[in-house]
């Protein structure tokens, strides 16, 4: 059961989306943010110096907690971005693909 | 005042003391390190600085410390400049962020390409050695380059440093040594008397036997406070700096053969884009502010290089002075006629030579006169 | 589409849209920049399509008083520009900014600011744990998206905002186990007479207050939360009692299984343009921080430059609607499209009303003050600085061997050098500073502000088009479909 308010029918047709490889739905008009929101996932990227989780704060895109990998490219605000079906999103560690430790 | 280990608390917002052996006036990389070098051979020390320490030049700049993008008349002091960085590296308590991993000098164009074959030939001719980079074995080694970076030299002493972190770390040093730096002492006035100097600031009076000038762009108002002409002409260049990216330049500096181009990643993951691309304003109204044409022409060539950059948020561009005697050359050592005071100001890359200008500095008020090494940068060549 | 419009409105909240509306009623050409990808800022944030806005309509009745505000989008003299994120001002009058990927600029002759304003950020250990979110995001998630931040919800904060999170979450199902409030008890005494000023608005607070009540939430003064814990989200939350002191009673403390904390200790003006433009500020505290010194008509010390709304100082969307005509008409009037006497006869009606809201916001500004700066909640190994990762103890540790001034203590400590450029520290950062100096947080200065105003792709930089975008014209005000 999601976090979303009314009938999740009612917001048009099912999206798709991957996170870490995983399926996740989504409707028009939501954002990655939103719709794992909504699914109970706050959670969005590990800090490079204390691994630390981080994620949803500030809902308007000034705080850059809510980064995550959007189909390969890093540091994308999930509250900013709208979900595109097949859209493939990542967890961030640190500062993204190709860090090494 | 009671005395005061460096460490425990810094000095630098005390009021001055009464007395110095030797006042500095300038508190950025080439004063400080001459007040180290005077404090650690037992001179009583002092800097003074107009506004906070490390404001000018030496706090805003891109922190590259290579060695092949400079030009042939200064090569071996420039040299000489990162063996001093190299020096302080494993002196200072505190992290200075230096790294010399070596630096790439990229060339674009056919044209580039024939400049940079022939810079590295006289390079080597004067003893600083490259390695010839093209083709697949570039490609291999900085596969970020952009496909259209047909050559690029591979110099071993390239390196860089932190400037945020440079500046207080020689303020500890020197503090530690037992030298004094108090900012917001601004020079007002001067009168020499027979043992040397009575300093008027704007947080006290000061008397000294010895005065060194190192005010960087400003050397020349303080220089006429003595009645001495020390000209010097300062430029504003641009820099920025992206937010934190994944590791992916090995730490090297890059360069251009045209010039024009620094860009280096700090080990926190942020790439600073420098170049001198000139900015708006003047050193004697403190004005420095972007120039919008030339900062997206800065960004432009950087993107034309490391295309990579284009995938990074720019999180803050500035604009910093950046000054040199008309000839280009440094001024360092006494002052003719004007016993007691003398030059230690850097031209071109201050900051990459700073430390050695720093220590010549030090040496000619330690002997009273211009070291060999400095022969050619007499302050005196300056005055009419 | 011009690229020298005789006004630029920068922001389509509130306040940008009000003033766009008067100026384009008094025959301005308008250009309006605004980040979103739709108008209406926070206050009037919808969501983008029409399933959406559908789903919202029997929600809470701001979104009624944003209906015809927001149609001024499709206004023939407004060039509406969205998703447009301001770069910065530079010399010659540019504005430049980005916008679907490239660069672009305008040479506006007035300028309209209306840039809204951020959370306050108040460290305290565990702040940084995924479920403490903003109240403002928590409204957001709610009118754009209408989804419920959570299950078990605590609210926790400083001021008016809690009051209406709360009753928000509670009207739309939500469990909200407590809501708490840091200031010791409700000064009413002395805010009284400000409050009956506006009297709707403190009938739709006590309203809230009610709701609550009927609910079985407790509304509880004096109390904060000190700690949160939980992995990889919040679990629960450590909450204290503090007086007006800051001085938090551990011994009393209790724990609360939640898995969301709303947090809200009130805004702060963004200022970052009217900095940049070397426009005078002073720094005050009813409003949030750091305001532009401005004119009765809301214009700055630079000509021709207007702030307005929360950006400006912080009293709520009323004001905000009120400066923005102000503005607007004002600009219209510099522009030659009203004459003098005209324009202060409409002034002086707007003026008169923004007093009157302006007595009414700083008396519930009263009502929930707290003299202290919470920085009695800071442990060392308190994050103060989200994105480099900054403790309290390390900050300390600088002030403590001697690194007092500002822009040192940023060079060392890299607070405000991330990638949220100083939002999330920098209030932190002058309050800790002012605290070890005994000096006052006005004194510590105004942080410089520089492009770009907000972080921007290089690759949007280097792309320039002298024009505006080639999206085909504004797109309906009432929805827009998200997944093409």
């Amino acid at each position: 059961m999601s976090t979303r308010i009314g009938n999740p029918a009612q917001r048009g047709r099912l999206l798709t989306f991957y996170l870490d490889g995983e399926p996740w739905l989504a409707y028009p008009g939501e954002t990655v943010a939103g719709a794992l929101v909504a699914a109970g996932r706050v959670h969005f990227r590990r800090t490079s110096d204390r691994c630390e989780w981080r994620g949803y704060y500030c809902g308007m895109g000034v705080c850059w907690e809510c980064l995550v990998v959007v189909d390969g490219r890093p540091n994308v605000r999930a509250c900013t971005t709208f979900v595109k079906d097949g859209m493939r999103i990542e967890t961030q560690d640190g500062y993204g693909p190709g860090e090494t430790a | 005042m009671t005395p005061k280990s460096g460490g425990e608390r810094s000095l630098v917002t005390d009021n001055p003391p009464a007395h110095a052996e030797a006042v500095i006036i300038g508190a950025g990389i080439a004063g400080l390190t001459a007040a180290l070098r005077l404090a650690q051979a037992g001179r009583e020390v002092l800097v003074l600085d107009g506004s906070e320490p490390w404001r000018g030049g030496s706090g805003v700049n891109a922190g590259t410390l290579a060695l092949q993008n400079k030009e042939p008349a200064l090569l071996t002091f420039y040299r000489n400049g990162l063996d001093e960085w190299q020096r302080l590296s494993r002196e200072l308590d505190d992290d200075i962020g230096y790294i010399r991993a070596g630096g790439l000098r990229v060339a674009s164009t056919q044209a580039d390409a024939e400049a940079l074959r022939q810079s590295a030939l006289e390079q080597a001719r004067l003893g600083v050695e490259t390695q010839w980079l093209e083709g697949s074995a570039l490609r291999a080694r900085a596969p970020w380059l952009a496909a259209t970076i047909a050559c690029a030299t591979f110099c071993r002493a390239d390196g860089l440093a932190n400037p945020l972190l440079a500046g207080r770390a020689l303020i500890n040093a020197v503090t530690k040594a037992g030298g004094r730096v108090v900012s917001r002492a601004k020079l007002q006035a001067q009168e020499e008397a027979r043992w040397g100097y009575r300093l008027t600031t704007s947080r006290g009076p000061v008397e000294c036997d010895q005065v060194v000038i190192a005010a960087g762009p400003w050397s020349d108002e303080v220089a006429r406070l003595f009645g001495v002409g020390l000209p010097m002409e300062a430029q504003t260049n641009m820099l920025s700096i992206t937010e934190r990216l994944a590791q992916f330049m090995d730490s090297l500096v890059v360069t251009h053969v045209r010039g024009r181009f620094t860009l280096k990643q700090f080990p926190n993951g942020s790439c600073l884009l420098g170049g001198g691309f000139p900015g708006r304003g003047d050193k004697e109204s403190g004005r420095k502010e972007l120039d919008y044409e030339q900062l997206r022409e800065n960004l432009r060539f950087q993107c034309e290089v490391v295309p990579a950059l284009r995938g990074a948020h720019l999180l803050r561009s500035w604009a910093g002075f950046q000054g040199s005697p008309p000839d280009g050359l440094p001024a360092i050592g006494p002052f003719p006629n004007r016993p007691g005071l003398f030059a230690a100001v850097s031209a071109g890359a201050g900051f990459t030579m700073g430390p050695v200008v720093g220590r010549l500095a030090a040496e000619a008020v330690l002997a009273g006169e211009t070291p060999a090494a400095a022969s050619r940068f007499r302050p005196g060549r300056l005055i009419a | 589409m011009t690229t020298a419009p005789d006004l630029v409105v920068i922001g389509a909240g509130p306040a940008g849209l009000a003033a766009a509306t008067e100026a384009a009623a008094r025959g301005v050409q308008v250009t309006l920049i605004d980040d979103n990808p739709l108008p209406g800022g926070q206050y009037f944030r919808r969501g983008v399509t029409e399933a959406l806005c559908e789903l919202a309509r029997d929600v809470l009745g701001e979104d009624e008083k944003g209906a015809a505000l927001l149609r001024i989008v499709e206004h023939p003299r407004v060039d509406y520009r969205r998703e447009a994120v301001v770069f910065g001002f530079f010399d010659d009058g540019i504005l430049a900014y980005v916008q679907d990927g490239r660069l672009r600029e305008l040479r506006p002759r007035c300028t309209v600011v209306a840039a809204g304003a951020t959370e306050r950020p108040v460290p305290f250990p565990g702040w940084t744990l995924p479920g403490v979110m903003g109240a403002g995001s928590v409204l957001n998630l709610n009118k754009g998206q209408r989804v419920l931040p959570g299950r078990r919800v605590l609210v926790s904060g400083n001021g008016p905002l809690g009051l209406l999170v709360a009753a928000t979450l509670v009207r739309l199902g939500a469990t909200v186990v407590e809501l708490i409030e840091a200031a010791r008890g409700p000064r009413v005494f002395g805010s009284l007479p400000g409050l009956l000023v506006a009297p709707r608005t403190l009938a739709r607070g006590l309203g809230y207050r009610a709701l609550l009540m009927k609910a079985g939430v407790p509304y509880r003064w004096g109390h904060i939360v000190v700690e949160v814990r939980g992995d990889p989200r919040v679990e629960e939350a450590v909450v204290a009692p503090i007086d007006e002191h800051g001085a938090v009673d551990h011994a009393r403390s209790r724990v609360i299984s939640v898995d969301t904390i709303v947090t809200g200790f009130g805004l702060v003006p963004s200022t970052e343009i009217t900095r940049s433009l070397g426009c005078a500020h002073v720094h005050e505290p009813e409003a949030g921080g750091w305001v532009p010194v401005r004119s009765a008509d809301g214009e700055t010390t630079r000509a021709n430059v207007f702030s307005v709304g929360d950006c400006a100082g912080v009293a709520g969307a009323d004001s905000a609607l009120v400066e923005g005509r102000l503005a607007g008409l004002v600009a219209a009037m510099r522009l030659g499209r009203v004459s003098e006497t005209e324009a202060n006869r409409s002034a002086c009606r707007l003026r008169r009303r923004l007093r009157r809201l302006r007595r009414f916001w700083s008396a519930m500004g009263s009502l929930f003050a707290t003299p202290h700066d919470f920085q009695s909640l800071l442990t060392d190994d308190t994050v103060v600085c989200r994105c480099e990762d900054v403790t309290a103890r390390q900050l300390r540790d600088r002030l403590q061997a001697g690194v007092v001034d500002i822009e040192s203590l940023k060079a060392v400590t890299r607070m405000s050098m991330g990638r949220c450029q100083g939002r999330n520290c920098l209030v932190t950062l002058g309050v800790i500073i002012a605290r070890h100096t005994g000096c006052g947080v006005a004194d510590i200065g105004l942080p410089q502000s520089r492009p770009p105003m907000r972080p921007v792709l290089i690759g949007s930089l280097v792309e320039h088009d002298k024009g505006p975008a080639k999206s085909p014209g504004a797109p309906s005000a009432a929805a827009v479909r998200a997944d093409e």
